[in-house]
């Protein structure tokens, strides 16, 4: 037999002999291996994923805003979230994901919304001037531009083949109506007719009607175009979901800026590039995270080498040369990694597609995620690969006589305890200055350090802890064992803390995560409270009152068991012209139903959320009121999507509201400010251009105890609600649904979740394995009479020894690092703060101990008995 | 029986020893004669496929685990050929075990393990780990520790396999003070020094007892009870 194949057939036959040892080294790799797999999977399979796909050039200004902006209301409406998360454009997640065809779109909404296509094309508009050359030239839907709030649209004849062009366009070209140009596309020219001109639509190149757009599409579109879907309401937050399954959602920032004058806190297709550039280095890091935790299990596996460790003296002494000794342990670590990760790969693929199939919002993972995946085994061999060198590397330098011996020997322990101590308080200082002042590379840095310190002195503490339990000759023992052991032991240590330490960041991460989302859905920091407003925005407070008390009554008959109140004191406290949502809330919690009046001057009513255009500051929000605009809170958009606002306000000059009305345009919705609450703006001017009052009036209702309204009871409130005010107000309702934990929040969970399995079952297997290594010191103290409560009091001071410290340890890393990466995010977004879920630390806290004490019981319970370990004596 | 894989063999055939207090029983034969095996046997480190051992009158092959534990701790002191120390605990902490694990005082334990290394000859090495001590020490640790409690039979397995003659006269003669304090001392040995410095000779041949041969005033008390 060649040296080769001997050596593999010497390491099957190491791993089968020791079938235990090896299931639990199999299981150590597999484990990460599976929860690696998922982790994966499950980001690559969320609609908020990066998007790994190809960057696409889509033009500054894209029209398709306009739609893209109506589904941005309609997520808001239906949603509450100003965020909507734009991925990409659809050509290459048409390519990527399925999505070709409208049908496909239409048939995932159930036909329920119309549905807008929008062919963006890279070609060159040639006449009647070649001044367009280089120019993109975007196609839409010719109806496109009415959806474009503020938009100047001069609409001329409608042609078969016609273009809205931006006026920067049309003066270019100098085209006007009715004018024909000529569009470029695969070097061939089609003739189309201006049939509309934007005036506010600056850099937009043009629209194409829907018939070239086929007749382009037919023809076959240059490979860099663009094919996107956008949809007007109604549209629910369902059918957004659905939707987001093909990945379908442009904005542009540029054209939602020009048409409402302010900026803009969508994400546009600018910030898209960066964003896909930056999603292969994500998934990346998933990978790297794979690797690193694989390779923390070769290393625990490279420690289980002491029957290892005589068999190669042994070998050694026959003759076997350096070489050979190390393809032996090797082929030991690449078996082991290969069975591993075949296994962890394979289940980890299965469980990741019954959870996908199960989910109503995962979409199936991105392809580049199945190449991560199929890399896992790869990976897995490479971590046993370097595993079983490590071993080899520590086995083959022992020599063979001093291996042979019963127990090698070794140098008595100098204490570092000062050393340590130094090190590890510098680290958690260090952690803590990267935490206030914000620096990332510091908090990592100093976290790796404290653990490292802490796995490196943690025998130091236990060896004087020792020193304290001598009367408990077992616990004693079994915490001298892993002094004695000190480079096991800090290896253990240090996998445990690196183990536990993401597992604590991510619960605090998902734990504000979660807040975060709460405050985007409420500002006010009321998770799931439910109201219904409603804005007449005519009636008299007395009138109003009497409404509400005719309201209640038929709430109360319609939600009997309730408790819903009708709040009699009609003036709501303002502060610095907002409403002090605080001291209303407080009245709204005892009595459940709270009706206020709001001054008009610049304020409205007061916003509970920010809308879909999320204004910098009041600055820019009222100079759009300026121009006669309404800015709205979202909560009085009119829930049928339109963009017409009906304001009939009272004043204090005219109380009963009867003066006048008028129709406005919804321009804006003011977003979440930290500090402020939103508020929707109309200029004084223009409300009394309109003969309108200076005064409205809203009355909210929320079930008294403060759960969410359900659906079913939503549309029956509002059916009362509208039936009560009928005839005295222009009135709707608006329902605030219940919150729903972002996918990001519901991620960050199912992580933690996966975390805290893979630290808890590592430290499990860690600690048996390490048992296992005891087996001779077990069988001895079993032949001089050790009983088995003897022996697992032994084994598990020993793994609590190994465990505790860097538990502690590991969850104070965690804590600072989970807290810098709060504090991060909070900086970006005023929603998030850090949240601290004490329980589930301290859940850490005793699991994680509570495993590995009870991985240390089950060896010496199952194998005192076990002839092999008799054997062992 | 001893099942090694799918075969079963038979390591001892029926056989009947009985030792005394007092004793020193030498077990001599080649390898794979069955001397470990019956050693073990005696100290309830295996359980006989078919008969009976017993032990200060007690059967060991119906207890349960814990009884031949709580046996082991008591009554029988193993010395192993490999010396079977615990590595991560002193010389010291070595000898105690048996005390510990009986529950005795810790500073009486600590007394009395001190006297067991001083009569093995090292009352001074106590605070050292196996590891720094010799071959011979490490077996005198061993036999302190076998003999630190009060057990009432010590069996030794190959106890000067490892040692030099003069260190292996040392240890015999350790053990020949245990018989003299009504202690049974069972010695499985190659050696012939060792065999004989033994009251009693049992030969083992392919799991057979082919001799027993007694001397001096034991083997005459014997012959004189005997029926």
């Amino acid at each position: 037999m060649s040296r080769v194949g001997l050596a593999w057939r010497l390491a099957r036959r190491d791993l089968s002999s020791r079938k235990a040892a090896t299931v639990i080294a199999v299981v150590a790799f597999a484990v990460p291996a599976v929860l690696s797999t998922i982790a994966i999977a499950l980001i690559t399979s969320s609609p908020e994923r990066p998007s790994t796909l190809p960057s696409v050039v889509v033009p500054k200004g894209a029209v398709g805003v306009a739609r893209a902006e109506s589904l941005n209301a309609i997520v808001q409406d239906a949603y509450g979230s100003t965020r909507l998360r734009d991925r990409t454009s659809a050509p290459a997640l048409g390519a990527n994901s399925g999505l070709a065809t409208t049908s496909n779109v239409v048939d995932a909404l159930g036909g329920s919304v119309e549905v807008a296509e929008v062919v963006t094309v890279p070609a060159f508009l040639v006449a009647p001037s070649a001044a367009a050359d280089g120019a993109l030239i975007s196609a839409i839907d010719q109806l496109a531009p009415d959806f474009i709030p503020g938009l100047d649209v001069t609409m001329g004849e409608p042609a078969e083949r016609g273009i809205v062009l931006a006026s920067t366009m049309a003066d270019r070209l100098q085209v006007g109506l009715g004018d024909t140009v000529g569009l470029l596309v695969n070097g061939s020219e089609a003739p189309v007719t201006v049939v509309g001109v934007v005036r506010r639509g600056a850099d937009v190149a043009g629209y194409v009607s829907r018939d070239l757009m086929t007749s382009l599409t037919s023809a076959g579109l240059p490979p860099e175009s663009s094919l996107s879907w956008y949809l007007s309401g109604p549209v629910s937050w369902d059918d957004v979901r659905a939707l987001n399954r093909y990945g379908v959602v442009v904005t542009s920032a540029p054209l939602a800026e020009e048409a409402n004058g302010a900026s803009s806190t969508l994400i546009a297709n600018g910030d898209l590039l960066p964003q896909t550039g930056k999603a292969i280095p994500e998934l990346l890091v998933a990978l790297g995270g794979l690797v690193a935790t694989i390779l923390v299990g070769g290393l625990v596996f490279a420690m289980s080498n002491a029957r290892l460790r005589r068999s190669m003296a042994s070998w050694s002494l026959l003759g076997a040369d350096r070489r050979f000794l190390v393809s032996v342990a090797t082929a030991r670590g690449v078996l082991v990694g290969a069975l591993a990760g075949l296994i962890g790969t394979t289940a980890g693929a299965l469980i990741s597609w019954l959870v996908v199939a199960r989910s109503a919002t995962l979409v199936p993972p991105a392809p580049q995620s199945l190449a991560l995946i199929l890399a896992l085994p790869a990976c897995a061999v490479l971590a046993g690969l370097l595993a079983g060198l490590i071993a080899a590397v520590r086995v083959s330098t022992v020599s063979p006589t001093e291996a042979l011996r019963v127990a090698p020997r070794r140098r008595r322990a100098r204490s570092r305890g000062l050393p340590v101590l130094l090190a590890c308080g510098g680290a958690f200082t260090v952690m803590v200055i990267g935490a206030v002042f914000g620096a990332t590379l510091l908090v990592v840095v100093g976290g790796l350090i404290a653990l490292l310190s802490v796995a490196a002195g943690g025998t130091v503490v236990i060896a004087a802890v020792a020193a304290k339990v001598a009367s408990l000759p077992m616990v004693h023992a079994g915490l001298r064992e892993t002094t004695r052991h000190r480079s096991r032991t800090a290896i253990l240590s240090f996998v445990t803390a690196v183990m536990i330490a993401p597992a604590v960041s991510l619960l605090v991460y998902a734990d504000s995560a979660n807040t975060a989302a709460e405050r985007e859905y409420l500002p006010s920091g009321e998770p799931g409270a439910a109201a219904v407003l409603l804005s007449p925005n005519t009636a008299s407070l007395e009138s109003f009152a009497s409404k509400g008390v005719e309201l209640e009554e038929g709430l109360r008959n319609l939600l009997p068991g309730s408790h819903i109140a009708v709040q009699e004191s009609l003036a709501a406290p303002t502060s610095n012209g907002s409403i002090d949502d605080s001291a209303n809330l407080s009245v709204f919690d005892e009595t459940g139903l709270l009706v206020w009046q709001v001054p008009l001057g610049d304020v409205v009513v007061p916003g509970s959320d920010g809308g879909f255009l999320g204004y910098q500051d009041d600055a820019q929000a009222t100079a759009e009121a300026a121009q006669g605009h309404l800015v709205v809170d979202s909560a009085l958009v009119p829930s049928d999507g339109s963009r017409t606002f009906t304001a009939r306000v009272t004043s204090d000059s005219d109380p009963t509201g009867s003066g006048g009305g008028a129709d406005l345009l919804v321009v804006g919705l003011p977003g979440a400010r930290e500090g402020a609450a939103a508020r929707p703006l109309l200029n004084v001017e223009a409300a009394d251009s309109a003969d309108l009052a200076t005064r409205v009036s809203s009355l909210i209702i929320r079930n008294g105890d403060g759960t969410s309204v359900s659906e079913r009871d939503e549309d029956r409130i509002r059916a009362v609600a509208l039936t009560t005010m009928r005839g005295s107000a222009d009135a709707y309702v608006h329902v605030e649904r219940g919150y729903q934990p972002s996918s990001t929040a519901v991620l960050a969970g199912v992580a933690t979740l996966a975390a805290a399995i893979l630290a808890g079952l590592t430290t499990m297997l860690i600690a048996m394995l390490g048992v296992r290594e005891q087996q001779p010191s077990l069988a001895i103290f079993d032949a001089v009479g050790a009983t088995s409560r003897n022996l697992r009091t032994y084994t598990v001071a020993g793994a609590a020894a190994v465990v505790v410290l860097p538990t502690l340890a590991g969850i104070a890393v965690g804590l600072i690092v989970g807290a810098a990466t709060v504090a991060a995010l909070a900086a970006a977004d005023p929603n998030w703060a850090l949240e601290i879920p004490y329980v589930s630390v301290l859940g850490v806290l005793v699991a994680v101990p509570l495993l590995a004490i009870a991985g240390a019981a089950v060896v010496p319970a199952r194998s005192s008995h076990d002839p092999r370990l008799m054997g062992a004596v | 029986m001893y099942r090694v894989g799918e075969h079963e063999e038979r390591a001892l055939n029926p056989v009947t020893v009985e030792m005394f207090g007092g004793e020193v029983l030498a077990l001599v034969g080649p390898s794979g004669s069955g001397k470990s095996t019956l050693l073990r046997l005696a100290g309830g480190l295996d359980v006989p496929s078919a008969g009976e051992v017993l032990v200060d009158g007690k059967r060991l092959d119906t207890m349960t685990a814990r009884e031949l534990a709580l046996m082991r701790r008591d009554k029988v002191g193993y010395i192993f050929q490999e010396y079977n120390l615990v590595y991560s605990l002193t010389a010291l902490e070595n000898v105690r075990i048996p005390l510990d694990l009986a529950g005795t005082r810790t500073s009486e334990s600590k007394t009395m393990a001190v006297d067991a290394l001083s009569n093995v000859g090292l009352g001074d090495l106590g605070d050292r780990f196996p590891d720094e001590l010799s071959g011979g020490q490490r077996q005198r640790v061993a036999i302190a520790r076998a003999l630190v409690s009060a057990s009432v039979v010590i069996l030794a397995d190959e106890p000067t396999g490892a040692l030099d003659s003069a260190t292996a006269a040392g240890v015999v003669a350790t053990l020949r003070n245990c018989a003299a304090d009504g202690r049974a001392v069972v010695i499985a040995t190659h050696d012939e020094a060792v065999a004989r410095a033994a009251d009693r000779v049992l030969t083992l041949r392919d799991g057979n007892v082919v001799a027993d041969v007694r001397r001096g005033p034991l083997a005459t008390a014997v012959a004189n009870v005997a029926p």
